[in-house]
């Protein structure tokens, strides 16, 4: 984080640093469709180049909606709704249009490479598309799997394309953190006794997330304990599991079919994709 | 008292179901497939709205029956569907229906370990509850006759939905299972915006906004008519329940070891699976 201070020349603390971002007016758009467009041209940017890292793709398509008026005051920045090809109904990505000056733009590229490619769309997609396995196993959902997903393509921006601000690249790094936040304010709230208080004074410390968003959160923690812890564990498992790949492999690791092995039986308890990956790399050695 | 005992002993549909199976003559590995289908079926009957998300047909008409006694019923399905897995031989399927096998297991344990905890009592949320019903109407197929007649079948059963989730707020009350009050504090502002003066304003009704080629203006009067009618009065019911006796019950604390007597409750596959999307 103090690298990309250092790269646009920000002179001051990293909470000077997150008081600017929340805000100077440059990151904030004052008209809703303008935020909606904005979503839409990242995920089209991101499309094309999704053949740099995926054999497979789904066939379903997905769209970028707002979350409806009577909710969003309450609801996330964003959310992903699962489509059916059964149904030919495709999947939504909806964002949230609600206080504008809460809707910074430098968390839309991170966000969008979560909430619909190679994030959630792409994965449950792939899982709900899949032929040789029990239906139950088309719709399964383990948390660690799906949310570590998301937040894993959060990292996968930089090779296709995103990130090139550096107000993004921190946009990446703030939601990272955001995750590790995560892990302290859930434990601390539910098993803990810390207050609602001391949560949110612990977020709004540690990252640049707005208020408004801060406050949202800390709620949502509250009505699903242990939910929000996912993100950072499956996230890590997916690294380590990348990792050991491409140290055993070496020169045979490929970055595609790595990754059509870890989305190709669906959503699974990490213990399961763990046995997944290791018998991937034991076939691609022959 | 007697005839209480008797019913809760008889089996249900379901569970003759399990029961046949336990006692055909099929090998193993058939009969774990026979059981992932029963299984699926019944998912998708006992769990409508999941149905719609998933886009499997034949259950738009309907909202899961969501009265106390229906959770009770399912809990001790859930039951006998582990049961049912066990008497299946593991050993005698290949490696791959054992991942099958053990991922099932594992959906099963996870939702049994679910039942130590009453959840269903934690009826509404600023996140989940009666005010998102509209959520399963949005993706509803809407393109034909036969599919609006299943949305003004399930807007006519709103009502009786609403009542059920007041029971589930009442035994909470009586029983100390209620939310932190901290974040109710938008609830009732979206019960409100469920029932605009104007129908066809109402998130329920925004399929009937503009009607496609072959639906007759008769669905529209009679989704507006339930509206007014059935609609209207039942969720300023629920709402007048909710703000005078309700949230005068609802906790000071957060932590959710404080609402299940210190133990911490697991979370079920099915809770998992019935979110409203996946948040970031």
């Amino acid at each position: 984080m103090e690298k990309v201070l250092a790269r646009v020349g920000f002179k001051g603390t990293l909470a000077d640093f997150a008081t600017f971002l929340r805000t100077d007016a440059r990151f904030y758009f004052t008209d809703a469709r303008e935020l909606v467009r904005e979503y839409r041209d990242i995920a089209k940017r991101i499309d094309p180049e999704l053949t740099r890292l995926f054999g497979k793709l789904p066939r379903l398509p997905y769209g970028v909606v707002e979350i409806p008026a009577f909710s969003a005051p309450s609801q996330t920045t964003a959310y992903y709704r699962q489509g059916s090809p059964e149904a030919h109904r495709p999947g939504s990505y909806f964002v949230n249009t609600y206080k504008l000056d809460t809707r910074p733009k430098w968390e839309m590229e991170a966000l969008t490479l979560h909430e619909s490619v190679p994030g959630h769309h792409l994965q449950i997609a792939i899982s709900q598309e899949l032929t040789s396995v029990p239906e139950f196993r088309k719709t399964s959902r383990y948390v660690a799997f799906v949310e570590g997903w998301g937040l894993y393509a959060e990292s996968l921006g930089p090779d296709l394309g995103m990130y090139q601000d550096p107000y993004s690249q921190f946009g990446q790094l703030t939601y990272e953190m955001w995750r590790a936040i995560r892990l302290v304010v859930d434990t601390g709230m539910h098993a803990l006794g810390w207050s609602r208080d001391q949560a949110i004074d612990y977020f709004r410390q540690n990252s640049a997330k707005t208020e408004h968003d801060i406050v949202v959160e800390i709620d949502r923690y509250i009505v699903m304990p242990g939910q929000a812890l996912a993100y950072k564990i499956g996230e890590l498992k997916l690294k380590e599991l990348r990792a050991l790949a491409s140290k055993e492999l070496g020169a045979k690791f490929d970055v595609r079919t790595f990754h059509d092995a870890v989305l190709g039986s669906g959503a699974l308890p990490l213990d399961v994709l763990e046995e997944n990956v290791r018998a991937f790399i034991a076939q691609q050695r022959r | 008292m007697l005839a209480l005992v008797l019913v809760l002993a008889a089996a249900t549909p379901f569970q003759e179901s399990l029961a046949e199976l336990a006692r055909s003559k099929a090998k193993d590995p058939q009969k774990l497939h026979r059981l992932f289908d029963l299984a699926w079926q019944y998912d998708n009957a006992e769990h409508p709205e999941l149905a719609t998300s998933r886009g499997v047909a034949g259950y738009n008409n309907r909202w899961t029956d969501e009265s106390l006694e229906a959770i009770e019923r399912r809990k001790h399905e859930t039951v006998s569907l582990g049961q049912a897995l066990s008497a299946i031989d593991r050993r005698k399927v290949d490696a791959q229906d054992q991942v099958n096998y053990d991922l099932f297991r594992r959906d099963v344990d996870d939702d049994l370990a679910a039942q130590r905890f009453p959840r269903e009592l934690l009826a509404i949320t600023q996140l989940a509850g009666p005010q998102y019903l509209s959520s399963t109407l949005d993706i509803m197929p809407a393109r034909t006759a036969r599919d609006y007649q299943d949305i003004v079948a399930r807007l006519d059963a709103v009502p009786q939905r609403l009542a059920q989730v007041e029971a589930r707020l009442r035994r909470g009350v009586e029983t100390g299972v209620v939310c932190p009050r901290v974040i109710l504090r938008d609830v009732a502002a979206q019960l409100d915006a469920q029932t605009p003066e104007d129908p066809l304003q109402a998130p329920l009704l925004k399929a009937f906004a503009k009607l496609p080629e072959g639906v007759s203006e008769e669905a529209r009067t009679d989704a507006v008519r339930i509206y007014r009618e059935k609609i209207v009065p039942a969720y300023r019911k629920l709402r007048e329940y909710f703000v005078s006796a309700y949230l005068p019950h609802a906790r000071e604390t957060v932590a959710l070891s404080s609402a299940s007597g210190g133990r911490p409750p697991p979370r079920s596959r099915r809770t998992r699976s019935t979110s409203s999307g996946f948040p970031r």
